[in-house]
């Protein structure tokens, strides 16, 4: 997976959610750790990565888009 | 129907984005004694394109930079069709703006983070974050305020404001499926909508990646954030107008090479040619152990994400942007004020031809730019609403505002936001539509996009506020995806980064002019010349 968060390290404070430009990242009310609620939207851009003050994102350069299809 | 809550705010000035341009605006406009709102997508300094921003220009008489050089220079490169006044006001302002950041501390790295501190501690100042306007409001010509909506709860918001500034950057396409970003020209679509005038849409720009990893913005960076904000005082390179090289995509298109093409000509940033590339003033690069930036965590961390330039490029990775500075609103004079009262853009935004339709050869007139105007607007939005009162909104505006803004959310059956969104990228990436262009194939894609614009879009569904801030997105791409195409046929000649594979040549007799859109009294976009000599009358005395 191209972005991901380390439970083990996050401690829901929800500074990737509010460095993300893209709104790809929510904290789960009930785990209380963030979340990659909107990958498809992810720009891979390390934003929150860089943001997060406990390490708990990683970001790798592989990303599997949204397949699109239904034409008719 | 969705339940909503709403609250309500008034002030004296509405600054909507948050990254360079709107941070400047704030800070200026607050010196200034106003209370300021500002609104953002997302979050302060981390918004659009600022916090990727790399070096910025600066124009110093102390280093024997000359005015009357740099505008020749800058004349030269950009075929004749930038603005002047709008490079005055960046010589005027460069060196100041850049003072300041250092004393901030934000030509560091992570300099986010020291925008939004700044912003926060000023008791003038209000921000708001992850709130998406989509609606502004106008009165008897007058600017009155907008309306937006939370990405965390439903719940719309009403602003009333005595003058609103854009700072909303600009946008681009991508090819299909890439993730757009946050960038999806919101304030042109918003503005044009009561009557702004656009311009600068036939230019476009655009950015190749690594073809292994497409989807890796990161990658494509040469580690900005180590960097901070550097200085550059190079300034406009002679004879360095950075055309859009379609020499090989020329010969691509018509069959005679593969598609693997080059990249354009040019110096690589951080190449041999120090012009440029990395900063010859201020940060030089160097790592130091010690990593100033976001609060660190207890485990502290050694590594930071490393960037870099993909090994072997292909183009077309960004598509349908225009160059900086070119597209947005069409300024009224020149100092940041469009044709509607009250309101001002500034950055990418605005359409000031700071560098012409072409870049110039150097970076930082970019991000520098954007501090520059934004600054600008800052102050003469607040000194425009001294002794003015303010104009209410009406309930009634502001109620089918608030209607047709949750309106995806409350359709039985549509179309999702995201799928309308890869049909857009579908019409307009490929390389022979906007960047070779050609009659028909505008025309081809217009016919789509229209297509799209009265079948899709009233028909366009949300699952939740995510989807909802997506589905206003599509609209305005859209209704960009319409001026970029229109603009384009109406330019019968090529300049700068506008190729028209049926009128190849430039026509200095018909065309040194800015194409200027607008809405008709029926909804229709009309299209304009103004003669970019004519500048000259928008200087205000």
């Amino acid at each position: 997976m191209s972005i991901k968060v380390i439970n083990e390290k996050c401690v829901g404070c929800g500074e990737c959610v509010l460095a993300c430009p893209c709104d790809v990242l929510r904290v789960d009310t009930e785990t209380n750790f963030a979340v990659v609620k909107y990958p498809y939207d992810c720009q891979l851009c390390n934003l929150c990565v860089y943001y997060c003050p406990y390490d708990a994102l990683e970001l790798t350069a592989e990303k599997n888009g949204k397949l699109v299809l239904s034409w008719s | 129907m969705v339940a909503y809550t709403k609250k309500e705010y008034i002030t004296d000035i509405l600054i909507i984005g948050g990254g360079i341009a709107a941070f400047f605006a704030a800070l200026r406009a607050s010196k200034s004694g106003m209370k300021v709102v500002v609104i953002d997508k997302g979050s302060i300094g981390r918004s659009g394109q600022t916090p990727f921003a790399s070096a910025m220009a600066i124009f110093d008489k102390e280093l024997g930079h000359k005015k009357d050089e740099w505008q020749r220079i800058m004349e030269e490169n950009s075929k004749k069709l930038n603005n002047p006044a709008y490079l005055d006001m960046f010589m005027n302002y460069s060196k100041d703006i850049y003072s300041e950041l250092e004393k901030f501390g934000a030509t560091k790295i992570g300099f986010g983070s020291v925008f939004r501190d700044k912003l926060l501690k000023d008791k003038n100042i209000k921000i708001i974050e992850r709130t998406m306007i989509t609606t502004l409001f106008k009165d008897g010509g007058i600017v009155t305020g907008a309306v937006g909506f939370k990405l965390d709860k439903n719940e719309a918001l009403v602003v009333n404001a005595k003058s609103v500034i854009l700072c909303t950057g600009a946008g681009g396409f991508k090819p299909n499926g890439f993730q757009v970003s946050s960038l999806t020209f919101d304030g042109d679509a918003m503005a044009y909508r009561i009557g702004a005038k656009i311009s600068g849409k036939e230019f476009v720009d655009t950015h190749d990646n690594d073809p292994d990893s497409p989807a890796y913005c990161w990658g494509q960076w040469q580690g900005m954030w180590e960097m901070g904000l550097p200085k550059l005082t190079q300034g406009p390179m002679e004879g360095g107008g950075q055309a859009l090289d379609l020499t090989g995509a020329l010969e691509a298109h018509k069959g005679l090479i593969p598609i693997d093409m080059p990249r354009p000509e040019g110096p690589p940033p951080g190449g041999e040619d120090k012009k440029q590339g990395p900063p010859n003033g201020g940060g030089n690069g160097e790592k130091t152990g010690d990593h100033q930036g976001p609060p660190r965590g207890e485990d502290g961390k050694s590594e930071r994400p490393k960037g870099g330039r993909p090994d072997h490029p292909v183009g077309g990775a960004s598509a349908g942007l225009s160059v900086h500075k070119a597209e947005g609103l069409f300024p009224s004079d020149d100092k940041c004020a469009t044709n509607i009262k009250g309101l001002y853009a500034a950055g990418d935004c605005l359409s000031s031809m700071l560098v012409g339709p072409i870049y110039n050869g150097v970076g930082g007139f970019s991000v520098m730019g954007s501090a520059v105007q934004g600054a600008v607007a800052g102050e003469v939005s607040a000194k425009y609403i001294k002794n003015k009162s303010l104009n209410n909104i009406s309930e009634a505006k502001i109620t089918t505002s608030i209607t047709d803004m949750f309106k995806p959310l409350n359709i039985d059956k549509g179309y999702s936001p995201g799928w309308v969104e890869h049909l857009i990228q579908g019409v307009l990436t490929p390389y022979y539509v906007l960047y070779i262009k050609d009659k028909d194939r505008l025309e081809s894609a217009l016919t789509m996009v229209k297509f799209y614009r009265e079948h899709f879009v009233p028909k366009l569904k949300a699952e939740d506020l995510h989807d909802l801030r997506k589905a206003h997105e599509v609209k305005n791409m859209l209704l960009n995806a319409e001026m970029k195409l229109r603009s384009s046929l109406f330019r019968t000649e090529s300049r700068g980064n506008h190729y028209r594979e049926d009128y190849p040549e430039m026509d200095d007799k018909n065309w040194l002019v800015w194409v200027v859109i607008s809405q008709n009294s029926n909804g229709e976009m009309e299209l304009e010349k103004f003669n970019r000599n004519d500048y000259k009358k928008m200087i205000k005395s």
